[in-house]
């Protein structure tokens, strides 16, 4: 049995990118996502842009929870779409336009925390990288354990991460999650107890989380 | 809420929502791509332009060389005829033989009479000749990142340079011979703990020796000295104090090394990874580190090549194997970037064996990196040194231009 997510999942197939996309029905969505594919690989300029515009807060986002604050995210976004239009024609079912991006942004995060990860022994900072400004949450606590769960994050496997803030943060089902991550759902279930255990474990030894947790583990 | 993970990702996810992130400029975004695109749509169609006057160029060679062979060998006794040479192939000669054969990328091997060899296999930029008995003469076709192989018995021979030759006979009181007419090699094996780098006019020689010290599992005889190396390459052979510390590792070989060692790349560097790269960067000797920079290059992941060649700097500043990382590093680089790499090559060992090379490549960065002051100056220098070396035309058109 999985735990509860912080968000509630969408399946990644059919759903249309943006916000403020109007709400279509299946086969409408498949039908406007299979145009979008041929118009990419026709090279349509008024598609490669609306492409952009539907996609670019989708993939926005997937990097930001998988890597939390970054400088460079605006190059990272980049290296996603250069990926994606480089790559149209290999895309074998273009209904999976969506979740096929969303892979393309998850494989371009992986990379980016597996080379954190291995250059956690050459850098200053246990994990290589510090979240220069993390954010701005309201209040100090707050922030504080936002910084700490960012650290802990950081810690951890980069494949257990991915699983973790796919499924809790990032709302996807264990099947989608799975499948932008190119492993089976059994493979993604057991990754994602595993972050899910290593992330406990860390938080319970970290001052700040303990507090924020209670004493008992569980939340004040 | 009663579960502590949903709450910790719950604060998580309200951080990152409630941090300053701009939103992405679509305008930006759609513009750097789309030059992205076009930047590599350009390179790639100038790759594969060079490939194919590389190609024209390659065949008219193998005509020319085909027909020197051919007038070479009307007024001898040994014929080498000139043929490609296919992966897996192997190749026998008898007595007054010789055979020669050509490799996709321009460059040249010569099986010597009563000699035996197979093309273990051929890459986009190299390959490995196994060695079974006699002699090979390997000319490599100099290119940026090409990496030639010979493995003789427990001996790997690794060309750095373009001409040597290679002779090894097991039952022989000296097996291996390694003779370099241009360039350098860098030789491994039992004999050596460690890389011994060779250069041109110089040879290395390893006797047998029949000793108690014979490792069961080894049938071929121990080798255990090594002859009529010049005093600069046994000035850069590994220092002692180096090799005790990478010398029990031998003994507990992690696989990903045997692996790595029979010539499976990609299996070694995928079970480096699963051994965990960190440790390996880490703990792992210099020569370790080397040898899965080598690894990751042959298998295309060049991201674990780097950062194996840097941790070599980062942990080894000082030893030749440092400075070799410098070079390897410059020849993946390009630009002001590789300039660098082969400056610092050239600034720790002024003297080394691949300093020739270093300082010819030195050269080329410059060009490519458009710093025509610092090319010129490398050219004078390069010309000043090695006037006849392998980049002598072009530092002279460096000058010229």
């Amino acid at each position: 049995m999985l735990a509860a997510r912080t968000t509630t999942p969408s399946p990644l197939r059919l759903a249309s990118a943006g916000s403020t996309e109007p709400v279509l029905d299946d086969a409408a969505a498949s039908f406007a996502v299979t145009a979008m594919v041929e118009g990419l690989r026709r090279s349509d300029p008024a598609v490669t842009r609306r492409f952009f515009e539907m996609y670019a807060g989708r993939v926005e986002r997937t990097l930001r929870r998988l890597l939390g604050p970054s400088d460079d995210m605006e190059d990272l976004v980049h290296d996603v779409f250069v990926d994606a239009l480089e790559a149209i024609d290999k895309l074998r079912e273009p209904a999976a336009l969506p979740g096929w991006v969303t892979g393309i942004a998850v494989i371009t995060a992986k990379r980016r925390l597996q080379k954190q990860y291995r250059r956690r022994w050459l850098s200053l900072s246990p994990t290589g990288v510090l979240p220069e400004q993390p954010s701005s949450p309201v209040d100090v606590e707050s922030r504080a354990a936002f910084s700490s769960i960012h650290e802990i994050l950081n810690l951890m496997r980069p494949d257990d991460k991915i699983a973790v803030l796919l499924y809790r943060v990032d709302g996807l089902t264990v099947d989608d999650a799975s499948e932008v991550m190119g492993i089976s759902s059994s493979t993604f279930k057991r990754r994602l107890r595993r972050g899910e255990r290593h992330l406990l474990k860390l938080a319970k030894r970290s001052t700040t989380l303990r507090i924020w947790l209670g004493e008992d583990g569980r939340p004040s | 809420m009663t579960d502590p993970v949903a709450r910790l990702l719950e604060t998580y996810a309200e951080g990152l929502e409630a941090g300053p992130h701009e939103s992405t400029n679509i305008n930006r975004l759609e513009q750097r791509v789309r030059g992205t695109l076009r930047e590599r749509a350009s390179a790639r169609k100038r790759t594969i332009t060079r490939l194919q006057a590389g190609l024209a160029m390659a065949a008219a060679f193998a005509l020319v060389s085909g027909g020197v062979a051919y007038q070479i060998g009307r007024g001898h006794s040994t014929p080498a005829a000139t043929a490609a040479m296919p992966a897996g192939e192997w190749l026998s000669t008898t007595t007054g033989v010789a055979e020669e054969r050509k490799f996709d990328d321009g460059s040249l091997v010569r099986l010597e009479s009563e000699s035996s060899a197979r093309v273990q296999f051929v890459e986009a930029k190299g390959g490995l000749v196994h060695l079974d008995r006699g002699a090979v003469k390997l000319k490599v076709h100099h290119r940026d990142g090409s990496t030639w192989r010979v493995a003789a018995g427990p001996y790997e021979v690794e060309a750095i340079g373009t001409e040597f030759i290679v002779d090894w006979v097991a039952n022989r009181d000296k097996p291996l011979r390694v003779s370099v007419t241009e360039g350098t090699v860098a030789v491994r094996g039992p004999a050596f703990r460690g890389t011994r780098f060779v250069s041109a006019h110089q040879m290395v020689e390893v006797a047998s020796q029949e000793s108690a010290a014979v490792a069961s599992a080894t049938p071929e005889p121990m080798p255990v000295a090594v002859d009529s190396l010049s005093p600069e390459a046994e000035a850069e052979a590994v220092a002692p104090e180096e090799t005790t510390a990478s010398a029990p590792r031998v003994r507990n070989e992690p696989s990903w090394r045997a692996l790595e060692a029979s010539g499976k790349y990609a299996d070694a560097v995928k079970t480096a990874e699963r051994h965990g790269l960190s440790g390996i960067y880490q703990g792992g000797a210099a020569d370790d580190l080397l040898a899965l920079a080598r690894a990751s290059r042959f298998a295309g992941r060049m991201d674990v090549a780097r950062e194996a060649l840097m941790a070599c700097r980062a942990r080894f500043s000082g030893s030749q194997q440092a400075a070799m990382s410098a070079f390897l590093l410059g020849r993946s680089a390009s630009g002001a970037q590789a300039a660098q790499w082969f400056s610092a090559y050239l600034k720790e060992q002024p003297g080394g064996a691949l300093a020739r090379e270093a300082l010819g490549r030195l050269v080329e960065a410059y060009q490519a990196a458009g710093d025509r002051v610092s090319s010129r100056a490398a050219a004078e220098r390069y010309l000043k040194i090695y006037p006849d070396g392998p980049h002598a035309t072009l530092a002279r058109e460096a000058l010229h231009r």
